[in-house]
């Protein structure tokens, strides 16, 4: 009996401290608090390094930028800017004349300046910080003039013209000098003297002393330094386990009229909770203890759509990723195109959406998504899955079928594909082309590799074809990274090791031009290109499979990353 | 006793040294074993990203070579190369900054037993404590024996992942029984630094799962040793002399039982920092196993090193004391 009590007391503790667990938040209704999955922890907030989508997502509610994207329009849209900015070409220079809010302010009162913008990318351009990535992505500014008349005008002065400038000039965090270099330290030390590469400026004491204070990891993790113009300030975060934002509870942007999407913060409190193990998070969400579940995995998005439509509200918008199978045409068995093109005939295209997206996702001809109409081509058909086709494709290459497979002057036909171990959507991809290969007697072997050493694979060449994620975006037309020859190898992320002379002056001249007809037309011409030489057949673009608690509203998804726009959710009126 | 202890002590250092060397070594000089800033999902600027990467790897000291000489083709480059620079840090109590965000590795292995400490210890002391109880009592009861035996070999055939799936379908399923929680702690575990009350119900699971995991390692060789010791002729004896039986398994049997039990033990003890990344996942628990376990995919070489440096050490130790304990239970062992 005695055993009996101290077991049900045990229990009915436990129980007892269950309920009494933040398991279920509360809400205020003008305020409430959202609860978003997340698969990782964004292992840093320091605004200048940004290593990976949950570091952006979280820098976007604590730091603002001069613009931003709008997702569900796909536009980039004022921030801390008033207006876009007005662009002026002069000689080899481009002029980005920018105007800051009127009513930005810090936290503490003092008003959002052009010197801020100036200390800002002083600190980006700053060397000895982790700051290497979003470096480069403002290596095209070489100075910055302020307006003497108005300290909120300002003019950044770049090298040489590119339409993309107007964008990517308001891309980066604004930071306030008086948090990030209370001493001052970069005030003496001239903007252009840190946008030359000249390694001198790394010995200057001003610069060392700036470098040793920013560089103290726990600056980055405190609520008192990790704060910017943005509606939100860090409240908690246990590293792996929870981030947590709370609303300030006076923001600049408060008393607009009207308030604008970028300028509206809702939510009085977000918690990113990391949850890596999908099944873990499908359950928790199920039992509220979580609110947003984005970029869910097909199978637990469909049965979830099945069995608690009530609880749940789902989108899934195609996003900008796009699963392609690479191969690498400098391989001696993948430099005929022929034999390029036979393999993308090897793919079951629409057995593979059925299989891994479960039905989900958009077809494609190339890496444009179909979304955007003006520049995708669609004069091209999509690709069919072909066998038969394909094996007079490889005779027409020169390869002979017989007993033992495909041959061509006595060298064998055989071909390893490469993938992520860890990703199921890749393996399902890879078993399917393996089946549908060994239909025409091609025999493909598969390795699935760990992430690091695969990249490294890539990176060298040492693959025959691969299977791979590009992440694009509405925006940005310039795909010389992707698809350029000095992109190859360490320099950029061409694996497919495609390119030539032609290819890549037309890949300059797509980035260079502005006018939107001509564009459209070059980009077509790179499509084609790229259907018929095939470096990689794009396999589909992914869904943003996401699903929101019905308690809320106002979740504007988008395709583009993160597919949600959590500062817009409000509390959904009672259902009758 | 002295002399063999010190000699002991001394080797488990020179092989904690020789594995922690090992690991630095072979982490860094495998393809693709350094970080890089640029992966393929994450492209730098066009004509940026070989200086991007150049800078990158000056400010985590990776342009250095990597030991004091190379082999193929013969080169000798000195003092100043990676290798000298952690031994350096490692004499002084140091075991660098994790590239990911240049926090002490001393502080994330910290911050991460501060959670798997309680996880694992407290797992592995109730499949001690119920291994002990389930062995004595199936080492005198046959049909136990048999069941146990049985049930045992079943646990011991499942993987962790599976008894960590299975337990949280049953215990915090809105479909079946929802009585804990699914993942987590409280969201002031880590801040207070200390346990608290609050999180109990959220360890409940996870040790649970650990629990069972470990117990067939603990109870199938105790259960087998305790039934040779039952059937030896000292026994009869003992039981002879009007000893009870509780008294006779525990007194008599255990004693020479034990050095089994604690040689498992000692094999289980550097999972009790290493944690347990298969339920660290499954519960989304931020302990030493995911720690290391993303340390290792995100190639951030000095939290890896660290971790297996602890973990070689603990597994030093524990066989150090595990020697210790059998010699003092029996001293023809030392």
């Amino acid at each position: 009996m005695l055993r009996f009590a101290v077991i049900w007391g045990l229990l009915s503790g436990i129980l007892g401290l269950t309920a009494c667990s933040p398991s279920s938040s509360p809400h205020s209704a003008s305020a409430p608090t959202v609860r978003v999955c997340w698969p990782r922890d964004p292992e840093s907030l320091n605004p200048v390094t940004l290593p990976n989508a949950y570091a952006v997502q979280a820098n976007n509610l604590l730091y603002q930028s001069l613009l931003t994207v709008d997702g569900p329009t796909r536009r980039h849209v004022p921030w801390l800017a008033a207006d876009l900015p007005a662009v002026e070409h002069r000689d080899s220079l481009t002029f980005l004349h920018y105007r800051l809010h009127p009513q930005a302010t810090w936290d503490n009162g003092t008003p959002i300046l052009a010197q801020d913008v100036v200390f800002t990318l002083k600190v980006l351009n700053c060397p000895g910080l982790p700051n290497e990535s979003l470096r480069g992505l403002v290596s095209f500014i070489r100075d910055v003039q302020t307006d003497a008349a108005d300290p909120r005008r300002f003019t950044l002065v770049c090298r040489g013209y590119a339409p993309e400038y107007r964008d990517n000039s308001g891309e980066f965090p604004i930071l306030p000098a008086y948090l990030v270099d209370p001493q001052a330290r970069l005030r003496s030390v001239p903007l252009q003297q840190l946008t030359q590469a000249d390694s001198s400026v790394a010995s200057v004491a001003a610069v060392q002393t700036f470098q040793q204070e920013f560089n103290q990891a726990a600056r980055w993790r405190d609520p008192r330094t990790l704060r910017g113009s943005g509606p939100y300030q860090l409240a908690g975060w246990q590293a792996g386990q929870q981030v947590t934002f709370v609303r300030k509870p006076r923001w600049w942007a408060d008393g607009l009229k009207p308030a604008t999407p970028a300028l509206t913060a809702n939510p009085g409190r977000i918690e990113f909770h990391v949850v890596p193990n999908p099944a873990t998070a499908l359950l928790a969400l199920r039992r509220g203890e979580l609110d947003v579940y984005p970029n869910m995995p097909g199978p637990d998005f469909a049965r979830l759509k099945t069995s608690d439509s009530s609880s749940f509200r789902f989108y899934s918008p195609a996003s900008y990723r796009v699963v392609v199978l690479e191969m690498n045409v400098q391989q001696p068995a993948l430099r005929d195109a022929r034999t390029r093109q036979a393999l993308a005939l090897l793919v079951d295209y629409d057995r593979l959406l059925r299989a891994t997206q479960y039905g989900q996702g958009q077809r494609t001809t190339g890496l444009i998504s179909p979304r955007e109409k003006w520049v995708y081509h669609d004069s091209l058909p999509l690709r069919p899955y072909a066998p038969a086709e394909a094996a007079t494709l490889l005779q027409r290459a020169g390869w002979q079928r017989g007993p033992d497979g495909w041959r061509r002057a006595g060298q064998p036909l055989t071909l390893r594909l490469f993938y992520s171990a860890s990703d199921r959507t890749y393996a399902t991809v890879a078993l399917l082309f393996q089946q549908s290969a060994r239909q025409i007697g091609l025999p493909v072997t598969l390795h699935p590799t760990e992430a690091g050493q695969l990249s490294e694979l890539r990176r060298n060449g040492e693959f025959d074809l691969s299977l791979r994620t590009l992440y694009g975006n509405p925006f940005a037309y310039d795909l010389r990274p992707l698809l350029h020859t000095g992109s190859i190898g360490s320099g950029g992320a061409n694996r497919s090791r495609f390119g030539n002379a032609a290819s890549d002056r037309l890949l300059e001249t797509i980035y260079a031009t502005e006018d939107s007809v001509s564009k459209a037309r070059l980009l077509r011409r790179l499509q084609t290109l790229l259907y018929q030489e095939v470096p990689f057949t794009p396999l589909f673009f992914e869904p943003n499979r996401l699903a929101v608690s019905r308690r809320f509203a106002h979740v504007r998804p988008s395709g583009l990353e993160p597919g949600y726009d959590l500062p817009s959710f409000t509390l959904a009126p009672a259902q009758p | 006793m002295v002399r063999a202890l010190v000699l002991r002590v001394l080797r488990a250092l020179g092989t904690a040294w020789l594995i922690a060397s090992a690991v630095f070594l072979l982490s860094r000089s495998l393809p693709g074993g350094g970080p890089h800033l640029f992966t393929d999902e994450r492209a730098g600027t066009f004509g940026q990203q070989t200086t991007a990467e150049a800078q990158y790897q000056r400010r985590l000291e990776l342009q250095t070579p990597l030991f004091y000489f190379r082999l193929l083709p013969g080169r000798w480059y000195g003092t100043p190369n990676q290798y000298h620079t952690w031994l350096g840090q490692l004499s002084r109590g140091q075991l660098g900054q994790s590239y990911r965000d240049d926090v002490a590795v001393t502080e994330h292995l910290a911050q991460a037993l501060r959670l798997t400490l309680p996880l694992t210890v407290s797992a592995l002391c109730v499949a001690a404590g119920l291994g002990l109880l389930l062995a004595q009592c199936a080492a005198r009861r046959p049909r136990w024996y048999r069941w146990l035996l049985s049930a045992a070999y079943f646990l011991d055939s499942l993987p962790l992942f599976v008894i960590g799936m299975v337990l949280l379908l049953l215990l915090a399923n809105p479909d079946f029984l929802s009585l804990l929680p699914a993942y987590g702690l409280p969201a002031d575990y880590s801040a207070a630094g200390a346990l608290s009350w609050s999180a109990v119900p959220y360890f409940v699971l996870p040790v649970l799962a650990l629990t069972l995991s470990s117990l067939p390692a603990l109870l199938l060789p105790l259960m087998g040793a305790l039934r040779e010791q039952w059937q030896q002729p000292y026994m009869v004896t003992a039981r002879a002399k009007g000893v009870s039986p509780r008294q006779a398994g525990w007194r008599h049997a255990l004693p020479n039982a034990a050095p089994v039990f604690i040689t498992r033990l000692a094999d289980l003890a550097p999972g009790v920092v290493a944690g347990a990344v298969v339920i660290e996942v499954v519960f989304a628990l931020p302990g030493m196993g995911r720690l290391l376990a993303e340390a290792a995919a995100a190639r951030d070489v000095p939290v890896l090193v660290g971790g297996v440096l602890l973990i070689a050490a603990v597994r030093l130790l524990a066989w150090l004391l595990a020697d210790v304990a059998n010699a003092l239970l029996d001293p023809r062992l030392l």
